[in-house]
């Protein structure tokens, strides 16, 4: 058993892996909140609502341990940084809506940070059973700044300058500070009444009396604040966030496999060959790098198999997800991610959150149309990318695209071509060094070759 | 005997809460700085967010009040609307 890097902070408890497996341990000095949450029907109004992740209590025979808690397990853990637009802000209304129910039940989220949700079966849940408190009478909500920090600043960013200022948070963990998203946020935004307040005003206020002392403030009485402020409060909170909007290229991606591509009968083909090898293969999960809006994801997620869906552009991300939210999919995670910058290891010891490699494993990858990018765009050696490849999962579905391609030659069109190496026969070299080829079907209406592979054993 | 108490977990277990249990404080409230400029902010602010509350709740109580004039009656059910928009309990 460990104590995972990110869980220090709150006394209240601690995340633990043991035998491969995530609990929580419940301190002493939690029981009155724990006991007020379970009892006070909370906790099972959010599970009930999709809302929180379900927990059992393991059975624990100590003084020292209150509880021990078996959280749901999830498949895998992404981080703010890695969701688009409208995953953020469907993060930060679940973050509401649950801060809603606890003051409806005399209990407070003691804490707002977007690393409490995570996305399980297609919809963003709260996970930290111990954020919940017994709500402290007559006090603003102590989380205020964390949830402005974390949900509302990125959001406005992204929904009033550039959805690409979503990366603020993988540079922020504790949120993007508030006098930072007031400077880089259009002069616009002064008029909208709940940016005005809950950014602007906010940072200037935080600047302001960052030396003060909360009980002086003029003209109030300290433990006055009443419940009716702090769930309208919560209520501006919403409507700043439900104001925000951001909508991706539908046009070019959406269009993309018709317009771009080789028409209809390559996609139908690639659609038939990766179906017929996920019957054949029956992976148990599958990642799918470089994996646009989903479209083969969706095949591998529609046999129920929990898919991630990783694209390095975050139009594609926001619209596999608003895809998938609208259709209810529940195998099916779009996420943001550079493949030749994946999110690293952050936090303190580089421990907090951990890098993309570091979470899990697939027992199949796909990478369809990805490798001309990598090799051409990026100047990655084929050999290299064998190596990433095998060190990901024991199965591939590899695409080669060459470069008599017209997708490719757009790659190489305003460059010299310093790839005299980059042919199928050398493709094939470079992947046979760690996997062997099972099967090779050659693309309907292009020179593309769809890839079967296997990992060497003991690689 | 700190650790025998633990070892249904596993002996590295014990380590490790026993480990959680020294380090860490007891306070389980309020446990991140929530600003002296935001907890400030809040209490400035808070007539206007109290209107927020009062016009928001005047707005439900005026759509119950139409739905249960053209006969909605289940969205007219009072114990339902409040359950959409939970009011505070007593203090």
């Amino acid at each position: 058993m460990e104590p995972l890097g990110a869980s220090f902070r709150d006394p209240s408890g601690a995340v633990v892996r043991s035998g491969g497996e995530i609990l929580r341990v419940v301190r002493p000095v939690y029981q009155p909140h724990y006991e007020r949450f379970m009892a006070s029907g909370l906790c099972q109004a959010l599970v009930d609502a999709g809302l929180l992740i379900p927990h059992t209590e393991v059975e624990s025979r100590s003084d020292e341990i209150f509880k021990v808690l078996r959280p749901r397990q999830l498949e895998f853990v992404s981080y703010p940084y890695e969701w688009s637009f409208s995953q953020l802000k469907d993060a930060a209304l679940t973050t509401l809506r649950i801060q809603k129910e606890a003051v409806a039940r005399g209990m407070n989220l003691k804490d707002a940070s977007a690393f409490n949700i995570q996305f399980l079966d297609g919809r963003p849940v709260f996970i930290d059973t111990l954020s919940f408190e017994i709500l402290p009478e007559g006090r603003p909500w102590a989380a205020y700044q964390q949830f402005c920090r974390h949900f509302l600043a990125p959001l406005a960013l992204m929904s009033r300058r550039d959805p690409r200022l979503g990366q603020l948070s993988r540079t922020h963990l504790d949120g993007v500070p508030l006098d930072l998203a007031s400077k880089l946020l259009p002069p616009g935004t002064w008029a909208r009444l709940w940016l005005l307040v809950h950014v602007h005003l906010h940072a200037r206020s935080q600047r302001r009396h960052a030396d003060a002392d909360p009980a002086s403030a003029p003209g109030r009485r300290a433990g006055s604040y009443s419940l009716r402020s702090l769930l309208g409060l919560i209520q501006s909170l919403e409507s700043a966030v439900n104001s925000l909007r951001w909508s991706p290229q539908k046009a070019v991606w959406g269009a993309y496999y018709q317009t771009t591509v080789t028409g209809g009968d390559y996609v139908r083909r690639k659609q038939q060959v990766v179906s017929q090898w996920l019957e054949r293969l029956n992976p148990r999960s599958v990642w799918d790098l470089g994996a646009n809006t989903g479209v083969f994801s969706r095949l591998a997620a529609g046999r129920g198999v929990p898919t991630l869906a990783f694209d390095g552009d975050i139009d594609c991300v926001e619209i596999g997800y608003l895809e998938g939210r609208q259709r209810g999919e529940r195998h099916l995670l779009p996420l943001l991610m550079d493949l030749t910058n994946p999110s690293p290891a952050l936090g303190w010891e580089c421990r907090e959150r951990m890098a993309w490699l570091e979470r899990g494993q697939p027992d199949l990858v796909m990478a369809l149309a990805l490798v001309h990018h990598l090799a051409l765009a990026n100047n990655l050696p084929l050999d290299r990318l064998a190596d990433f490849f095998a060190r990901l999962g024991a199965r591939l579905i590899v695409e080669f695209v060459p470069k008599a391609d017209s997708n490719a030659r757009k790659l190489l069109r305003a460059r010299e071509d310093i790839f005299p190496r980059y042919t199928r026969e050398d493709f094939e070299i470079a992947f046979r060094r760690r996997f062997a080829i099972e099967a090779a079907e050659p693309m309907a209406n292009s020179e593309r070759v769809l890839y079967l592979m296997r990992r060497h054993e003991g690689q | 005997m700190l650790m025998n108490r633990f070892e249904h977990l596993g002996r590295p277990a014990a380590w490790v809460c026993l480990g959680i249990w020294l380090v860490t404080t007891r306070d389980a409230q309020a446990y991140i700085d929530p600003g002296a400029g935001s907890y400030l902010f809040q209490i400035l602010i808070a007539g206007l967010t109290a209107l927020v509350f009062f016009f928001s709740a005047l707005r439900r109580k005026a759509v119950a009040a139409i739905k249960r004039l053209f006969g909605n009656g289940d969205a007219a059910n009072p114990a339902e609307v409040e359950a959409k928009e939970p009011l505070p309990p007593k203090p």
